[in-house]
This record gives structure tokens, sequence and C-alpha cells, in this order.
């Protein structure tokens, strides 16, 4: 068994040819995937070979193990689960079709999460209007300049709600365009350029996580002050 | 695409006519390939997707269950959308070559 080596994983999972493609060159560099977690994902060091990752949606709890007996049984091994998508992976190898062959077939998979996300984008956008509504009314150029532990924690509370808001509505966007292309008949590009996109949503996640933490810790100062 | 009495996709309409005899997953699979003559190679989660959902819309049942390989056939519904579907081409083949042809 070889060591394992732990980066921080895309949370793009909506630009699925991006998401593949790093899997696939971490492969060539003898990182094989082994698991997803909250933040990183976890590989094996070994020999560098070329293996194919494929995003996949879930087919229901149900009927999991059969969709993943099934894969296997056409060459294509469960790496991970986690929530409503799979990895499965398969050497490079002509007598391997595929995954997906028929892209309309796998804009309609997609449907479901592309509603979803919707919902959840408008729900973020109601919120953080409400908010900015209330900070308006509320102005006060005075405030700014007796800014106490409560007004910081409010403030970073409201970057983040808008943060998150602007991230469900950028996945939302990549999920509508990814359907729309393969509604029109472009498969998913296997091997699509990951580099810049995966380090800015990174540096991003970093960022909302980094002010998550000090709303916390501000928060939990204000407790023990007062 | 759930089906709705419009167009099939592709993929629908070849494992419709593959199942007009009982088949089962991987078979379905060299099934499909043979009757495109050797056109469509079809995925694993294209079929899977496909199956799942056809079930669903009752065009197909499940007729025999053997540990992991599940059997399935047409039902009358399932023909039905068949034959809809193909007359639906042979039209479209029909216009074409009257258009084709009458443009000489």
């Amino acid at each position: 068994m070889g060591k394992f080596v732990y980066k921080l994983r895309p949370t793009d999972y909506y630009k699925m040819g991006q998401f593949e493609s790093w899997l696939y060159d971490m492969s060539a560099q003898g990182l094989h995937l082994k698991k997803f977690g909250l933040l990183l994902a976890k590989f094996e060091k070994n020999e560098p070979e070329f293996i194919r990752y494929r995003l996949d949606i879930n087919s229901g709890k149900k009927y999991l193990a059969e969709q993943d007996i099934f894969y296997a049984q056409n060459g294509w091994d469960l790496v991970t689960h986690y929530g409503d998508f799979s990895i499965y992976a398969s050497p490079e190898s002509e007598d391997i079709p595929e995954l997906h062959t028929d892209p309309v077939e796998q804009a309609d998979s997609l449907k479901k999460f592309e509603f979803q996300q919707g919902i959840l984008t408008v729900l973020s956008l109601i919120v953080n209007s409400l908010l900015a509504y209330s900070f308006y009314r509320s102005w006060d150029t005075q405030q700014l300049m007796d800014m106490g532990f409560n007004d910081w924690s409010e403030l970073l509370l409201s970057i983040m709600l808008l943060s998150m808001c602007i991230g469900f509505a950028i996945d939302w966007y990549k999920l509508w365009s990814t359907r729309k292309k393969l509604l029109a008949g472009t498969a998913i590009n296997h091997q699509a350029p990951w580099k810049t996109a995966i380090y800015l949503r990174n540096s991003y996640n970093v960022i909302v996580l980094a002010i998550a933490i000090t709303m916390i810790i501000i928060s939990i100062l204000s407790i023990y002050r007062y | 695409m759930a089906y709705k009495d419009g167009p099939m996709t592709e993929a629908m309409y070849y494992i419709l006519l593959s199942l007009l005899r009982p088949n089962h997953g991987y078979q379905l699979m060299q099934s499909v390939n043979e009757v495109s003559d050797g056109r469509i190679k079809m995925g694993p989660g294209t079929l899977y997707g496909i199956l799942s959902r056809m079930e669903k819309n009752a065009l197909i049942v499940l007729i025999e269950k053997e540990s992991t390989k599940k059997t399935y056939k047409l039902t009358k519904e399932g023909r039905k959308a068949l034959n809809k579907e193909f007359d639906r081409l042979n039209a479209m083949v029909e216009d074409t070559v009257r258009e084709l042809e009458g443009g000489k």
C-alpha cells in the first residue's frame, strides 16, 4: 500500500469535465483517488497510470448498489460515493466503452439538480435582499466608528451569506450551461483544462471558510466578554 | 428524457427495439450494437439510466431477477411508443425521399 496524500478537493461538481480531467491528471502523476472528505480528497500514491474517472448521478439510494454492480460488470469500478454523486474509474482501454454515450440522456439526469440549485439561489437572494434592506434602513455612519464585537460578527455573517449566495448563483449558471451543451448533443470534454478554474474556486472556498471561522471566534469572544 | 409521446432519443429507440425480445443488461448492450449494425456502442451509464426511466414510465417491465441480472421486456405501452416513433421516422424518410426526387 502506498502512502496517502491529501489535496483540497474541487467543489464545482457541475463542471464535470474539469473535475474528471483533474482526477485523470492526478492518476497520471501516480495519485489515485480513494475518498472524498468535506474539504479534502484522499489519494494513494502509487505507480502512475492512465485512469479515466467519471462523475455520475446516483439513481436513488434503493438502486445505488445495483448501479455500482452493473457498472463494475461493464468495466467501471466504484471509487467513492458522496452526496448525490458517485465516481467511477476505468483504465484507458478501447474495449471498455464510455460510461455515458448519449449527451441528451445525460442532460436529463442533471435536470433535478438544476431545479434544486435554482431554488437554493432564489431563496438565498431573498435572504440577502432582506438583510441588505434592513442594513440600509439602519445605516448610520457613526455606526462604523463604534463597531463592537456583535456588529463585527453581524457584518461578517452578512458577508458570508452574500458570498454563499454568489457561490449558489455560479453553480446554478454552470449547471445550466452544462445541461444546455449536453442537450445540444455536445458530450462532456473529459480532458477540459482545470488548473485556473479549480485554483480560483478553491481560493474562494478558503476565503469563505476563513470568514466563517473568524465570525465564530468573534461570537465566542463576545460571549466571554459580556 | 421523460417520454411524453414526443420524439425519442436514438438510445431510447434502440433499447426499445432490442427489447422486442426479452433481454438483460450486458446482453442488451450487445444487442443494441447488433441491431444498429455496429453503429451504436452504448455505455452502461446511458443504458442503466434509460432502463430505470422506462421502467418508471411503464414502457418496459421486469420479468425476471436472478441475482444482479435483471431481464426486461416491452409492455403494451412500450410497443405502442415504439410503433409511434417508427411511424414518425418513416414519415420523415418518406418526406425526404419525395422532396429529393421532386428536386431532381
